[in-house]
C-alpha cells in the first residue's frame, strides 16, 4: 500500500533552490575552505556583511563543495507573515527531506498541540519529523502565547 | 544543511524573527544553518545561550585580496595590475572592485560598501539590484 500523498502547497521555486553563481564568478578557494571548516565545526554560521560583498554568492558555491545535501531558502518581505514563512521553510527543508513535507503547515493548519521539547534533547535520538515540528511550531506558538 | 538568505528582508517582523529564532534554537543537532543578511541579527535569533555552536562570517572575511581581485578582474576582461589599487581603494569590497566604484571621484579611498552598503559610493542602485538578482538565480 503506497503512503498518502501530501498535497504541495504551491510555492515560488526559484527561492528554494541554491541560487547559481554569476557565470565567470572567479574561484575563491580560501572562501570555500573557511566555509567549510566552520559548517564543519559549528551548527550555526551567522554570515552578515554589507550589500555587495558576496554573500550569497560565496555561501552558495561553498555548498556544491560540501558533503552534504543543501536545503535554501531565500526569504523576501512576503515572508514577513509566519504562516508563509512556515510553508516555505517546510518547502525549502522538503526538497532534501521529503518526509517533512506537511507536518507543520499540516499542525498549524490542524491547531494542534506543541510537542513536548525533549523531543529534540540530546538524551534522545530526534527524527527530522519532529524537530522540524517542534522548531517551527513552537515558534508560533510562544508568538500566539503572548497575544501577537 | 539549510540555508536561510536574504533575512534583512525581514526587519520590522517581529513574528517572523521568531520563527528563525526557532529554527536555530530546535533545529536537529546534526542539521547545519547559514543564515545571511546585510543587517546584524539580533539575539532573538542569535541567542548567547548558543556560544561555541555560532560562527561568524563578516566584511574582512569575504573581502577580495588582491591575489583574488585579480583573478576576479582578469575573468572581466582587464588587467589583473589593477588589483592591488582596487582593493587598497575598496578594503576588498567585492562588489566595489568588479564595478570600478573605486575609481570615482566621489569613493573615499579605503572605504567599502559602508554601513549599509549602498550609500557612499557611485555604483548605480538599479546597477547592484540587476547585480543581485544574477547572483541569486
Amino acid at each position: 500500500m503506497s503512503a498518502p500523498s501530501v498535497e504541495r502547497p504551491r510555492v515560488i521555486r526559484r527561492k528554494i533552490i541554491v541560487p547559481d553563481t554569476p557565470v565567470g564568478a572567479a574561484p575563491r578557494e580560501r572562501l570555500d575552505g573557511l566555509l567549510w571548516q566552520l559548517v564543519d565545526a559549528h551548527r550555526v554560521v551567522a554570515v552578515t556583511a554589507t550589500a555587495g560583498a558576496g554573500k550569497s554568492v560565496a555561501v552558495a558555491h561553498a555548498s556544491r563543495r560540501f558533503n552534504r545535501p543543501v536545503a535554501w531558502l531565500s526569504v523576501d518581505a512576503t515572508d514577513a507573515a509566519p504562516g508563509r514563512l512556515v510553508t516555505y521553510l517546510e518547502e525549502a527543508l522538503a526538497q532534501q527531506l521529503p518526509s517533512v513535507r506537511g507536518i507543520a503547515t499540516g499542525a498549524l493548519a490542524a491547531g494542534v498541540p506543541m510537542p513536548r521539547r525533549r523531543a529534540c534533547s540530546s538524551t534522545r535520538p530526534p527524527t527530522p519529523r519532529s524537530c522540524l515540528f517542534l522548531m517551527i511550531w513552537s515558534g508560533c506558538t510562544d508568538r500566539r502565547r503572548r497575544g501577537r | 544543511m539549510f540555508v536561510l538568505d536574504d533575512l534583512e528582508r525581514l526587519h520590522g517582523s517581529p513574528p517572523a524573527w521568531e520563527v528563525i529564532g526557532s529554527v536555530v534554537r530546535y533545529g536537529p543537532p546534526s542539521m547545519r544553518l547559514i543564515l545571511i543578511s546585510r543587517r546584524a541579527l539580533g539575539a532573538s535569533v542569535l541567542s548567547p545561550a548558543l556560544g561555541a555552536e555560532l560562527a561568524r562570517v563578516g566584511d574582512a572575511d569575504l573581502a577580495f585580496t588582491v591575489e583574488e581581485a585579480g583573478i576576479a578582474l582578469q575573468g572581466l576582461g582587464r588587467s589583473g595590475a589593477e588589483a592591488p589599487a582596487a582593493v587598497e581603494a575598496t578594503g576588498g569590497w567585492v562588489i566595489g572592485v568588479l564595478f570600478d566604484a573605486w575609481r570615482s571621484a566621489d569613493h573615499v579611498a579605503g572605504t567599502g560598501g559602508g554601513a549599509d552598503g549602498l550609500g557612499a559610493i557611485w555604483v548605480p542602485r538599479s546597477l547592484i539590484s540587476s547585480t543581485r538578482m544574477t547572483a541569486s538565480f
